[in-house]
């Protein structure tokens, strides 16, 4: 550990700050637990700076990173005390901003929370994060191939389920159950 | 089966967090605070072997730069909205009036009073604009207590962090600690010019306290520290009263101090055991009465707690912890 981890450090949390709390809220219920995984997560980062990979790659390890922690989250609400009223309230933000809260509700959300917490990640590594294949064996460390497998199953599990819970487009990709008129 | 593109498509809008570059928040005062207290943690302890910050640092632990400190006392300037947590705690980050300067430094609130005389409700008013519920009341000390914190009361709060002993550095909240003290460090208020109190408040603190803060007494004002007469410092340090001594004895020494003294007779309850105390004109008590105590009164006085006769022991040293001296 030298100044110059230190350094490097900062200028990764300032880069990826923004990309580790996205990915935190797309994914918790409440802005608090996603400010206890986003404090997490840096605060692993900064203990193991070491291993903290150069260039584009440390993005994909925080990731990586961050899905670990929200696992445990969610296996056994650990809570890191770290977060401040501000953290807080900046992640509040998140949720807050966003001008379609009431869309997980919709049927298209019902279907995706009832797919399997890895094919939910997959396909939201996809969709919301824009990782590409590559991105996401790195973060996972899987083989590309084995991404490549897994994210055509997590599709085709997801879209038979839209198909059995009678989801279908509109033109305007707004979705809406099968039966009902607008 | 839907496309990869279609997947995408019908995804994207359910994303909390709008996907593409979301707005920067690394330079708020949320990221800020939590790298500044990201830094102030050792390095190196395996991942989920201890998520608190540790209590003891190694001393080669690394800080993130002064530069990145300064940023964080330049945050304090900033007007924080209401936050959406439950405590409904909203304020601003920093407020000055005449009594008190407040604002935030990474996990703290840093309270500086500038004016130790100023009516409390003064202080509470600033507490208030921060999002604090503290209710701080300085009361006249001797020299040795002035900046100290006397007796602390927290309520409805989670609770301080557990600990195996007692933090000599104050209460923690999720790792930091509230704490009473002075600036410059080591200074005394009161006597040192530019020396005053500066009280740090955890910003995780969701409770409220009651603090009872040592200020230094106006002149021929009484103290409410009246037991540490014999402390170090104070006006009958070095006596020693463990086996109670004659009042002649005593009073010589009080004399070679220039103090003034008066009397209290100490009474134990038959019963109980418990004492009470009486004040006593000094032309009732004997040279040979015996003396077990000293409490200091005002500058300059010290009260001597006496009996007729030599007691089996000092009742003050008996097992249970010395009566409050409001009792007298």
């Amino acid at each position: 550990m030298d100044d110059d981890d230190v350094a490097r450090f900062e200028a990764v949390y300032r880069e990826t700050y923004d990309l580790i709390a996205a990915y935190a809220a797309r994914r918790c219920d409440s802005p608090q637990d996603a400010a206890d995984v986003v404090a997490e997560t840096f605060t692993i980062a900064w203990r193991r700076v070491g291993e903290l990979p150069p260039g584009q790659e440390a993005r994909l390890w925080l990731y990586g990173v961050a899905r670990k922690v929200l696992a445990d989250h969610r296996r056994s609400a650990v809570r890191q005390r770290l977060r401040s009223v501000e953290l807080d309230a900046e992640l509040a933000d998140l949720y807050g901003d966003h001008p379609d809260s009431g869309v997980e509700l919709s049927a298209i959300g019902s279907v995706f929370r009832s797919l399997s917490d890895d094919d939910r990640e997959l396909l939201s590594l996809v969709a919301w994060e824009g990782l590409e294949r590559e991105e996401i064996a790195t973060m996972l460390g899987l083989s590309r191939n084995a991404v490549r497998i897994r994210l055509y199953r997590a599709r085709r599990r997801f879209s038979r389920a839209l198909d059995e819970a009678g989801v279908r487009f509109t033109s305007e990709s707004r979705m809406i159950p099968a039966g009902r008129s607008l | 089966m839907r496309s990869a593109d279609e997947i995408n498509e019908l995804l994207r809008p359910l994303a909390r967090v709008e996907p593409g570059q979301p707005d920067s928040h690394a330079s708020g005062a949320g990221a800020r605070a939590l790298l500044a207290s990201i830094a102030t943690q050792e390095q190196g302890v395996p991942a989920g072997a201890a998520w608190r910050p540790h209590r003891r640092l190694p001393r080669d632990r690394r800080r993130l730069g002064l530069g990145l400190a300064a940023a964080i006392v330049l945050a304090a300037g900033l007007v924080v909205g209401p936050s959406l947590l439950e405590d409904g705690r909203g304020g601003v980050a920093s407020y000055a009036n005449s009594a008190v300067e407040i604002h935030r430094e990474g996990e703290q609130y840093v309270a500086h009073i500038k004016d130790p005389f100023a009516d409390y409700g003064k202080y509470t008013e600033a507490f208030h604009a921060v999002g604090l519920n503290v209710d701080l009341r300085p009361v006249p000390v001797s020299p040795g207590s002035v900046g100290k914190i006397l007796g602390m009361v927290i309520t409805g709060s989670a609770g301080p962090d557990r600990a195996a002993e007692p933090d000599p550095a104050g209460p923690r909240f999720d790792g930091i600690p509230l704490t009473m003290g002075t600036t410059p460090k080591g200074c005394r208020p009161g006597q040192d010019g530019g020396c005053s109190m500066v009280m740090r408040i955890p910003a995780a603190f969701t409770g409220t306290v009651d603090v009872q803060l040592g200020r230094q007494a106006k002149p021929g004002e009484d103290y409410a520290n009246p037991d540490l007469a014999m402390a170090p410092g104070e006006m009958f340090d070095g006596v020693r009263l463990r086996d109670g001594r004659p009042v002649d004895d005593v009073l010589a020494e009080a004399r070679k101090r220039g103090l003034t003294v008066v009397f209290s007779l100490i009474r134990t309850a038959a019963k109980t055991g418990g004492l009470s105390f009486e004040p006593l004109p000094a032309d009732r008590v004997g040279p040979d009465w015996i003396v077990w105590h000293a409490w200091q009164v005002k500058a300059g006085v010290i009260r001597l707690l006496v009996t007729p006769e030599r007691l089996p022991e000092n009742p003050f040293y008996n097992g249970s912890a010395p009566p409050p001296a409001s009792l007298e």
